[in-house]
């Protein structure tokens, strides 16, 4: 319950509040986004299957969104930043689209 | 395939399932196998904290994020009519500085009619003056001519041979009249006899340049919108006979047909040039005022 109080307070901050995003940090913002989607997904399902560890899913939610991000200013850095973080989107889209159907089946056994 | 595979059964981070498998057989105390549904519920205050730090955290990505995703658009938006604005404004200001070149020019002509008109010579000057003038577009002119316009295709172009094969490999721009279409029915109007010629309202000078930026057609470094309306002065009948012959325009009327661009040729009784831009001076300075 907390966490989920959690979740809706950073939400609610980040719209009243709005802080506003560093210029070199905007092109990394989406991607980081998908892959803090993935992780609070992998979170969900892991939660239903009963498995779900605080540690486990914060040093991954970090760890995913840094990794994302890095992977994609690389990439720019080579000249196919688009190309690659069109592959980190259908890499984790993905996976949250299979742990979505994990927690459908969990949530309606069908 | 495999990589699909691995993709859709990995899909949960494999560290869930570890850190219980190292839990289960750390205790030693293994109901059942696969270690699940058997972790302790109650976690420590400590590590309570992190998970909400950490969902805070999400959170706050999340909408920070979408706020940023919606005010990105508008921004750009606002950014473009600002540019647009701008190049009205610009425009505006260009065309009041032109009538006051206009306006000078015609005193400039006016006081040196009076000078020159004192002496024998200087009458004889002012003619010559006078018709230099009209052939280099220095004063507006007014007369029978033609009325061209050329105007972009409207329909999504009916490629004839392509139609059933595939798009053709510029869809958009086969109907589109280009800067070198203006030039040829330019080229064919002074060839067929036109005295003076304006484009979109832009008297055409020695110097003047029919060119163009991206998709538009500048004239003097002006951008002309479509349709654009070419006049020229000339004699009627012998001006539209041979500007109607000319290779030019048999191949617009191939256009027309074709493309479905418009092409029309008027013949009119009193047309009116404006005046043209004079020769930019580049290097030339008027001197300082004698005290």
């Amino acid at each position: 319950m907390i966490p989920a109080i959690a979740l809706v307070l950073g939400v609610a901050l980040g719209l009243v509040f709005q802080p506003g995003v560093p210029l070199w940090l905007q092109p990394y913002l989406p991607i980081a986004v998908v892959a803090a989607l993935d992780a609070l997904f992998g979170a969900v399902r892991a939660q239903l299957d009963g498995i779900f560890d605080d540690k486990v899913f914060v040093i991954s939610f970090v760890a995913n969104v840094l990794v994302a991000a890095l992977v994609v200013f690389l990439g720019d850095q080579l000249g196919v930043g688009s190309q690659l973080s069109t592959g980190v989107v259908v890499v984790l889209g993905i996976r949250i689209f299979s742990n979505a159907a994990a927690i459908r089946r969990h949530a309606f056994h069908a | 395939m495999s990589l699909l595979d691995e993709l859709t059964v990995n899909a949960l981070d494999p560290g869930y399932q570890q850190t219980v498998d190292r839990r289960v057989s750390g205790a030693g105390t293994a109901d059942q196998p696969g270690g699940r549904r058997d972790h302790p519920r109650r976690y420590p205050r400590r590590r309570r904290g992190l998970l909400v730090a950490g969902l805070l955290v999400a959170g706050l990505l999340l909408a920070t994020a979408a706020a940023q995703a919606r005010s990105r658009a508008p921004a750009s938006a606002q950014v473009r009519s600002s540019l647009a604005a701008d190049v009205a404004a610009r425009t505006r200001d260009t065309d009041a500085l032109q009538s006051q070149v206009a306006q000078l020019r015609a005193q400039v002509a006016a006081a040196r009619a009076r000078g020159l008109a004192a002496t024998r010579s200087g009458t004889a000057m002012a003619e010559q003056v006078a018709a230099l003038e009209e052939a280099n577009g220095g004063t507006p002119l007014r007369g029978p001519g033609l009325r061209v316009t050329l105007a972009d295709a409207t329909l999504p172009t009916p490629d004839p041979l392509a139609a059933t094969k595939r798009p053709s490999a510029l869809p958009g721009d086969a109907g589109r009249i280009a800067d070198r279409d203006v030039q040829d029915v330019v080229n064919a109007l002074w060839a067929a006899g036109a005295e003076a010629i304006s484009v979109g309202g832009q008297r055409l000078t020695p110097q003047t340049a029919i060119r163009a930026a991206g998709q538009a057609i500048l004239v003097d470094f002006r951008p002309l919108s479509p349709p654009y309306d070419v006049i020229a002065l000339g004699e009627q009948s012998q001006l539209g006979n041979r500007f109607g012959d000319s290779p030019t325009a048999r191949r617009f009327r191939t256009y027309a047909a074709t493309y479905g661009i418009g092409f029309t040729i008027r013949s009119e009784r009193a047309l009116t040039v404006p005046v043209g831009a004079g020769p930019p001076l580049r290097a030339a300075r008027p001197p300082a005022p004698a005290p």
